[in-house]
């Protein structure tokens, strides 16, 4: 075996050693770009939200109605990109109503959060039974195939990690540095992160702070409809009830863990990915260290990154904070 | 005649105020005692006998009205309800007990309600739900339930619980515990026979005593046939996330395993598509899962399910219930004879790829863990 890693010496009693073939380690590299990828769309989109002054805690929701409305899109039209359109337009319809509640009747934004992610997560559930009843098998769907990039997908290693996938992992890798510009480098951008610093500011000086934190609320919406719709339409090619599990809520973190910047961002979702793709491949090495610790692994690394990294917070000023036209 | 007269004339007497007052007007209108009682006497028996034939064709022309007892005889349907914490549309557990339910609400006019993706602390309350609303027979569909069943049935002596792969009873409390690895044992012979590799892998969703039992018989399956291969398994720590279920899937592949066997409902089908991408065999279980994946699932271990609950309907009805742990082994095919409720499912359109050397063997394995010549003991500890 010319393309081995000796992993250690002598695995305890049985003295084998623990060989880990070249296959296992690319296998485990692209797999946590794939499971990287609904958090990064959701991780995004969020940021938006957050950059604007509106903590959306209702990404989880979103992205399983997401996850849903593209799959009927799909289903319906056999067509993908009508998939994603439908995915990204059935979240932004939830996102509205999270901007509605807390932008212009100014509920509590984590109640209103918490309340629309229960409400995404029994309507997706509930217009999957009424579109297709008991089922014993579940309908799918034919999703993408790889897409070979010609070339990069020939380098060894990173062109099997990074260029043999799904045309959806490069449009969200396209999107890190698209948001960055949109938060950035453009007008609205500016205005975004104004009305989330200082909402009362950019209202003195003519930007209209409600206009500004929907538009941002829902574009976020879109962005975990597409995160949603990469599981049920990609990775799976059927929808599931509760096909997301949590991913919502990682996404959530990892905003904060990538302190608001889409950069910062990509490297936390890749970070849980990579480590969900690494301990599934290390079981699948038969070794010995007990499963459950390694399940434990992607949710204890980020933790003890956050801890160890964490300097000072660098919030929006205004995130969660509604805000009233006149008050004082 | 004269004794009839006389004996109308007491009792009419004696009885005058009981008497039906048609029969007494028309005494009094024609004074004549012997033809009011010869005639009413003829009607009464009349109409007797033509009830009570009428009866006896009924009952002879419907035996089982007659001889079935309590439940039919107040024509009342059995109330059956179907509990569980998976999913009916997960195309294999939750699945198959939805698919046996509905066979047997036809068979026995059964009035059924059927409860899925229940939460497991929800379990408790689901149980005494279904027991609240009258249910005869409280199926549920999942080894979880065990012990939450028992805590409930206390509370409902008339409602009986079967625990499909459960470990506990008492009185009303019945366990089906179908000895499972005895058909992934096969499994595990079909694979060891097959594979080129060497390489076997399994996905679990938890390790739940039921599911390390299963990996337990199919490496014992394979090992028995094919000494020199390695079997590595995965635990994803859920039930219901393909994607999760797919990643395992493909990670084991890329290690070189070139067969796949799954316990984790949905989760499974995420393992079965990875096995259809990379072009590797998966193997189904409680199922017949080929239908998933026509080219990819070359073979399932199926629990009869069908089977366990209509013993566990028939046992109800007959009144002879006992709350026992049920244990059925391997059947030769669907309603075989004998106890056994898992055996295995056919090739389907891949029974060209199976040598029949490989099939021949299978059958002889099938009957010698029937007739215990090979032992494949219940473990629930994870063994190398």
């Amino acid at each position: 075996m010319a393309n081995c890693f000796y992993v250690g010496t002598r695995n305890g009693v049985k003295g084998e050693i623990l060989v880990i073939e070249e296959a296992l380690i690319v296998g485990v590299f692209a797999s946590g770009v794939r499971m990287s990828i609904p958090i990064l769309f959701a991780a995004l989109g969020e940021n938006i939200a957050e950059r604007s002054g509106v903590l959306n805690l209702g990404v989880e929701g979103m992205m399983l109605l997401g996850a849903f409305s593209g799959f009927m899109g799909t289903y319906l039209t056999g067509n993908i990109v009508v998939g994603l359109l439908m995915a990204m337009g059935g979240a932004a319809a939830l996102a509205a109503l999270m901007a509605f509640l807390s932008v212009s009747i100014r509920t509590n934004q984590l109640a209103a959060g918490l309340a629309v992610w229960l409400l995404g997560v029994g309507l997706a559930a509930l217009l999957y039974r009424l579109s297709f009843g008991v089922v014993t098998i579940a309908p799918s769907i034919h999703s993408f195939n790889p897409v070979e990039i010609p070339f990069l997908s020939q380098i060894p290693f990173a062109g099997p990690v990074l260029f043999n996938h799904d045309p959806m992992i490069y449009l969200a890798l396209l999107m890190i540095p698209v948001t960055h510009i949109f938060l950035f480098k453009t007008n609205l951008g500016l205005k975004i992160r104004t009305v989330g610093e200082n909402p009362k500011q950019a209202d003195t000086l003519g930007v209209n702070v409600y206009r500004i934190r929907y538009l941002a609320i829902i574009i976020g919406g879109a962005f975990a409809g597409l995160g949603g719709a990469y599981l049920s339409l990609v990775i799976t090619g059927s929808f599931s009830e509760n096909i997301t599990g949590g991913q919502g809520w990682i996404a959530l973190a990892v905003v904060i863990f990538g302190r608001w910047k889409p950069l910062g961002i990509l490297i936390g979702a890749l970070i849980f990915g990579m480590v969900n793709a690494f301990q599934l491949g290390l079981q699948s090495t038969g070794t010995t260290i007990p499963f459950q610790f390694l399940l434990m692994l992607p949710y204890l690394l980020p933790i003890a990154i956050l801890a160890v990294t964490y300097k000072r917070s660098i919030a929006p000023a205004a995130l969660a904070v509604p805000y009233t036209r006149g008050e004082r | 005649m004269l004794l009839t007269k006389e004996l109308f004339f007491v009792i009419y007497h004696k009885y005058e105020n009981q008497f039906p007052q048609t029969i007494i007007r028309w005494h009094k209108r024609n004074k004549i005692m012997t033809r009011v009682d010869t005639k009413v006497i003829s009607r009464i028996l009349f109409a007797l006998t033509v009830s009570v034939s009428l009866v006896a064709g009924i009952s002879l022309a419907n035996p089982a009205q007659v001889l079935m007892p309590s439940y039919a005889q107040e024509n009342k349907p059995l109330k059956v309800a179907l509990v569980t914490d998976a999913l009916f549309s997960d195309g294999g557990w939750g699945a198959s007990a939805y698919n046996a339910s509905q066979v047997l609400k036809e068979k026995y006019g059964l009035q059924l309600t059927t409860q899925e993706n229940i939460a497991i602390p929800d379990i408790e309350p689901t149980l005494r739900d279904a027991a609240d609303a009258g249910a005869d027979i409280i199926f549920a569909h999942g080894f979880e339930w065990g012990d939450p069943a028992l805590k409930v049935a206390k509370d409902y002596p008339n409602t009986k619980f079967v625990v499909f792969t459960g470990l506990t009873n008492s009185t009303n409390v019945a366990s089906i515990f179908p000895m499972q690895q005895e058909g992934s044992f096969l499994l595990g012979a079909l694979a060891g026979l097959m594979t080129k590799s060497n390489s076997l892998g399994c996905v679990g969703g938890k390790a739940y005593p039921n599911i390390i039992n299963i990996f337990e018989g199919f490496k014992q399956g394979a090992k028995l046939v094919n000494p020199n291969v390695k079997i590595t398994c995965v635990f994803i720590d859920d039930f219901q996330n393909p994607a999760k279920g797919k990643e395992a899937g493909l990670s084991l592949i890329s290690t070189g395993a070139d067969f796949l066997i799954h316990v984790a409902d949905l989760s499974g089908q995420g393992v079965i598509q990875a096995a259809h991408e990379k072009g590797v065999y998966a193997l189904g279980v409680v199922a017949d899962q080929n239908k998933l994946a026509p080219d990819t699932v070359l073979s399932s271990f199926v629990l009869d399910i069908e089977k366990g609950f209509d013993e566990s309907i028939k046992m109800v009805q007959n009144g002879n219930f006992s709350g026992q742990v049920y244990k059925p082994g391997l059947e030769t095919v669907k309603g075989g004879p004998g106890p056994g409720i898992v055996y295995l499912a056919s090739f389907h359109s891949l029974d060209s790829k199976v040598p029949a050397d490989v099939k021949a063997k299978l059958v002889q394995l099938t009957q010698d863990v029937i007739d215990k010549k090979i032992l494949v003991p219940e473990r629930h500890e994870a063994t190398p």
